[in-house]
């Protein structure tokens, strides 16, 4: 369990997103439809609940959320419709057996859900692994110039990360988009759009620049 | 401390899920080492929740919610979970996490392969197509054999360290190098030097992920 899924707990009262979610009892999912958008602090605290108390509300309000999104990048991912149902599902189900090891000081909720989604769709259509990262304090060999990684906190705001996202020039989305929906290597993206690898090399850095500054200004 | 990172682009396909398993896995290796990379691949990550947030709602059936529902108390099947105790203090200091996954026993118990004298290699039983990951033990204070490869290689060092070419490389350090590198590194002396070296071999991969170009190109 993470400090901050603690920390959540311990003040869970009236101001609690997930009270007015699920309230204090935990209602009737059918009653919360009417939540038109969450705050990636009101996703991260649903998450939460299923980690602290394996709350059902809260995975059924987080399946509302994510299902439909997580089939719709299937499906731009080229995954067929049979096949797009069962992603979801076995995505979903991740989540609520990993919910521990959701840390939201690491990055928002949806961050970690295309994780898990990334390597599930990895597992089923490739057959292969993708092994997981997380820095280990305990090997001691952290690269000191790097500094805190307060940069990773600069980026917890679902809101921004989108507009900074879809602020980004077209020429550096279409990298983005091509990586992450058509699945494809650096290297095939710079054959595809006919460009050196240099000058996807370069957007990428650029796109990652831009966010951090679009990110950073609105702080 | 770590000097050599690797190349943006190969975490950008890290992120999107573009790599394959022995790349994946070389580079989580790195970045459960490196704060720097670490931080870069939570960045880049938040790219692709970015999309997920931003996709076009799929139409989801109240069904699909509850076949989800009845899974959740399911037990799970868990293959992945190895706990580290089962490693001796050696082994543990020296193999990241990710890699322990990988691993079936202590350092001084694996089937090591003899080449010479000076060099010992430990293969993985990773099966992806055009690809060989294999553990390098090196004896300190020793020129390592002089070779090119006919593929592309990956080499992270995890104990010990080399100088190749005026460079020097140490626990942590990522080392990616072409076909067109002939080169014969110098092992430091006092420590063997222990490497996780993924290496591609010229092999045209078939189905859905034939795509894949090669990722160690460099810029
Ligand atoms: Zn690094």
């Amino acid at each position: 369990m993470t400090v901050v899924a603690l920390a959540r707990n311990a003040s869970l009262g009236q101001n609690h997103p997930l009270s007015q979610l699920i309230g204090s009892t935990g209602s009737n999912v059918v009653d919360l439809k009417l939540e038109s958008s969450l705050t990636n602090d009101q996703l991260a605290a649903l998450i939460d609940a299923i980690a602290l108390e394996k709350n059902r509300d809260a995975f059924a309000r987080l399946f509302e959320h994510y299902a439909p999104r997580l089939k719709a990048f299937g499906l731009k991912q080229g995954v067929s419709s049979a096949k797009v149902e069962e992603l979801v599902q076995e995505t979903m189900l991740m989540v609520w057996r990993k919910s521990e090891s959701f840390d939201a000081s690491r990055g928002t909720a949806s961050n970690w859900i295309f994780t898990i989604m990334r390597n599930k769709r990895i597992d089923m259509f490739r057959r292969q692994k993708h092994p997981e990262y997380e820095l280990d304090e305990g090997m001691d060999i952290i690269d000191p110039d790097a500094g805190p990684d307060d940069q990773v906190n600069a980026f917890q705001e679902r809101a921004r990360i989108r507009e900074a996202v879809n602020s980004l020039p077209n020429a550096q989305m279409e990298i983005i988009q091509k990586a992450f929906f058509e699945d494809k290597p650096h290297g095939e993206i710079a054959a595809d759009l006919d460009i050196p690898l240099g000058t996807v090399k370069s957007r990428i850095r650029l796109a990652m620049a831009r966010l951090h500054v679009l990110v950073e200004e609105k702080v | 401390m770590i000097t050599h990172h690797p190349e943006i682009e190969l975490l950008f396909d890290y992120a999107s899920g573009a790599l394959p398993e022995p790349m994946a896995l070389s580079i989580a290796c790195h970045a459960s080492t490196c704060r720097h990379c670490c931080d870069q691949l939570h960045k880049l990550e938040e790219m692709g929740g970015a999309l997920l947030e931003d996709a076009a709602e799929g139409g989801v059936k109240a069904s699909e919610l509850e076949a989800v529902l009845t899974r959740l108390d399911d037990v799970e099947i868990k293959s992945e979970s190895l706990p580290s105790s089962t490693f001796d203090e050696a082994t543990s200091k020296t193999i990241p996490k990710p890699l322990r996954f990988y691993l079936p026993g202590n350092l001084k118990d694996l089937k090591w392969r003899h080449i010479g004298r000076k060099v010992s290699q430990y293969n993985f039983d990773i099966d992806v197509a055009g690809y060989k990951v294999s553990l390098m033990r090196f004896k300190a204070g020793t020129p390592m054999p002089i070779h090119t490869h006919k593929g592309n290689e990956a080499t992270l060092v995890l104990a010990g360290g080399y100088s190749d070419q005026g460079r020097h490389f140490e626990r942590g350090d990522f080392d990616a190098k072409d076909p067109s590198h002939t080169h014969q590194p110098i092992v430091d002396e006092g420590e063997d030097c222990i490497a996780l070296v993924v290496i591609d071999a010229p092999v045209i991969l078939a189905g859905p992920f034939s795509r894949f170009l090669n990722p160690f190109i460099k810029l």
